[in-house]
């Protein structure tokens, strides 16, 4: 787990605009060094040192701004997963187009996370097309959680095919 | 959401799944826009899928959040929209034209259609009845491909608005009445839809102006009906063939329905940090301001520049406040030219900026440290002006003209009222 945050955090704080970072909107490698530097200015060198890991939140998590660069960033960072406790739309569905996959915990299970505790997601791809919500393991406070996905069939083929261009693509030549 | 204007609407556009709250579905989207600053990786995403054309009715590419040339990066980023956008058929507005969803309410919206923007903002143009929502770039770019866009049902909410506005209570009061009741989590999975007698006696920038601002609810979209008024923009924008009538039916369903009553509203005022920590102007008026920004979409259409251009008409602005206006489009800054409101401005000691965002996106004028910044615009977030230690206030244009005369919070209702002023303002601006 890289980083725990509040609630309604915005896309601003995720990935910050202004004039220093604007121009460098089409250039990821620089612009994910920036991510979540209001908050946490060390977290894109940790994501990267960790080759990347989860994010929790707590209630509306990615309200504001629909830069979609404030999950294709983290993707880039190797961010797998964030877990909050609710979700704006257009950040959720951003993360599920980048192949990040947002799941939805309870506010209690927020409150246990503590930053840097271990976690472990498993057997992720059969329970999602199952249905079924995932459980999580805290490694390092050894206990089990449940996240739920709530992903349509549409948005699991998208995460199983490593994001929404992928899919797309395939979808634009299977119908020639 | 039976007999809804949403219902209505998005059942035309409707390519699969069930129109039930909730429930994921599948939209053909008619029109797309995109901004700089999240259009580059939406066409290039585009590119990727190997098409010839765009497949809707109509794509804009905007020019709007970064035009400050500080390095070859924006430059290029920009000859990049405007090739891309030659190549597959997409309208370019160049840089200077203005923030796209004041451009596009102008020269685009069309009742009843609907349209998908690389923007959060883009509801904007349910001001004029379309079901606008806003999207990252990638699911733009499917639109543009002709593929539906999915989303859930949102549930409908009403809002019967009733009365009218009083004297020196603008539309951002009316929207930001609502944040302080709902919060900026409240509208989430929700679709506003504004009906009553009240929606009569607003225009309609101010009905654009509290869609924009809807959006800082997390709502999905936010619409207002098409009639009388909506034709008279469209007329005076010279497309009135677009036209026409969306009404909800007399027994529409909605999933809650919120009463305001437009006559009792009072001058607001969002504080530091964020757009729902709203009380009442009055309250805290007398806190010292040390940066007006007047402009951004929620704010920048004619009627409210020309209201300010008149408060500060013959005066000079407090010289402890820095004052800027960005319109939001050429239209409005020739207009603004045309009728001498711009020289008011300009005499006033207010600083004149592009029709961009600004501000708004922290593009300069980033506020002293510590420093009062009270802007007409949408959001308020901790450190999106550039300046982390900035306190950021959100009001209505004639709040911020006031403060910009007094250099503090003042309540505009110590003036007197409109109706004894030199212009009429009344159908003065469509
Ligand atoms: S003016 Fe502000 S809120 Fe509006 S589109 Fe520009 S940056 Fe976004």
């Amino acid at each position: 787990m890289l980083l725990k945050v509040g609630d309604n955090i915005t896309t601003d704080h995720i990935m910050p605009a202004g004039a220093k970072l604007l121009p460098l909107r089409s250039n990821i490698p620089a612009i994910s060094q920036h991510v979540f530097a209001p908050v946490d200015p060390s977290f894109a060198e940790r994501a990267q040192a960790h080759d990347g890991g989860f994010i929790v939140g707590g209630d509306n998590y990615g309200q504001g701004s629909s830069r979609e660069h404030a999950a294709l960033a983290p993707a880039y960072l190797g961010v797998k997963a964030v877990l909050a406790c609710s979700f704006a739309r257009i950040h959720q569905a951003n993360l599920v187009n980048f192949g990040i996959l947002p799941l939805q915990i309870s506010k209690e299970d927020y409150q246990h996370c503590q930053p840097g505790d271990q976690l472990r997601i498993k057997e992720v791809n059969k329970k999602m097309v199952a249905g079924q919500p995932l459980v999580v393991d805290n490694i390092s406070q050894d206990y089990q959680f449940i996240a739920a996905a709530q992903l349509s069939q549409r948005q699991v083929e998208i995460i199983q095919a490593g994001g929404a261009l992928n899919w797309a693509r395939q979808k634009l030549a299977g119908a020639g | 959401m039976r007999g809804t204007i949403i219902e209505a609407i998005l059942s035309e556009h409707l390519v699969s799944g069930t129109l039930a709250p909730g429930e994921e579905v599948g939209l053909r989207i008619d029109q797309t826009l995109t901004q700089d600053a999240t259009g580059t990786m939406a066409y290039l995403q585009f590119e990727t899928l190997g098409l010839d054309r765009v497949r809707t009715e109509l794509s804009v590419s905007y020019v709007d959040h970064n035009t400050l040339q500080t390095g070859f990066e924006n430059a290029d980023d920009h000859r990049y929209l405007q090739t891309v956008a030659a190549r597959y058929g997409i309208y370019f507005s160049r840089p200077g034209n203005g923030i796209c969803h004041q451009v596009h309410l102008e020269r685009f919206a069309v009742p009843g259609k609907t349209l998908l923007g690389s923007d959060s903002h883009t509801p904007t143009a349910g001001g004029l009845g379309m079901v606008a929502i806003g999207a990252g770039g990638l699911d733009v770019a499917l639109a543009m491909a002709g593929q539906p866009f999915y989303v859930r049902v949102p549930k409908v909410l009403g809002i019967r608005l009733t009365g009218q506005l009083p004297d020196w209570v603008s539309a951002q009061d009316v929207i930001l009445h609502l944040l302080e009741k709902l919060s900026v989590s409240g509208g989430v999975g929700k679709a506003l839809e504004y009906f009553g007698n009240g929606v009569d006696t607003l225009s309609g920038p101010q009905r654009a102006t509290i869609t924009n601002m809807g959006t800082e609810l997390g709502a999905t979209t936010s619409i207002f009906p098409s009639d009388e008024t909506t034709r008279r923009f469209l007329h005076a924008q010279q497309r009135q063939e677009v036209w026409r009538p969306l009404s909800a039916d007399e027994d529409a369903e909605y999933a809650q329905i919120i009463e305001v009553n437009l006559s009792e509203l009072e001058p607001l005022i969002a504080q530091p940090h964020s757009p729902d920590n709203v009380v009442p102007v009055g309250k805290i008026a007398g806190t010292k301001v040390n940066q007006v920004c007047i402009g951004s979409c929620t704010n920048s259409s004619l009627a409210e520049l020309m209201t300010v251009a008149a408060l500060l008409r013959g005066k000079q602005v407090h010289p402890d406040v820095s004052v800027t206006v960005s319109p939001g489009s050429r239209q409005v800054l020739t207009m603004l030219a045309r009728n001498g409101s711009l020289a008011d401005l300009l005499a006033a000691g207010v600083r004149l900026l592009e029709t961009a965002c600004g501000p708004c996106i922290g593009m300069g004028q980033a506020p002293a440290t510590d420093a009062v910044s009270l802007r007409s615009f949408n959001r308020n977030f901790s450190g999106r002006s550039g300046t982390k230690s900035a306190q950021v206030y959100l009001a209505s244009p004639v709040v911020c003209a006031a403060a910009a005369l007094t250099g503090e919070i003042t309540d505009p209702r110590t003036y007197p009222p409109r109706s004894r002023w030199p212009l009429s303002w009344k159908g003065q601006c469509c």
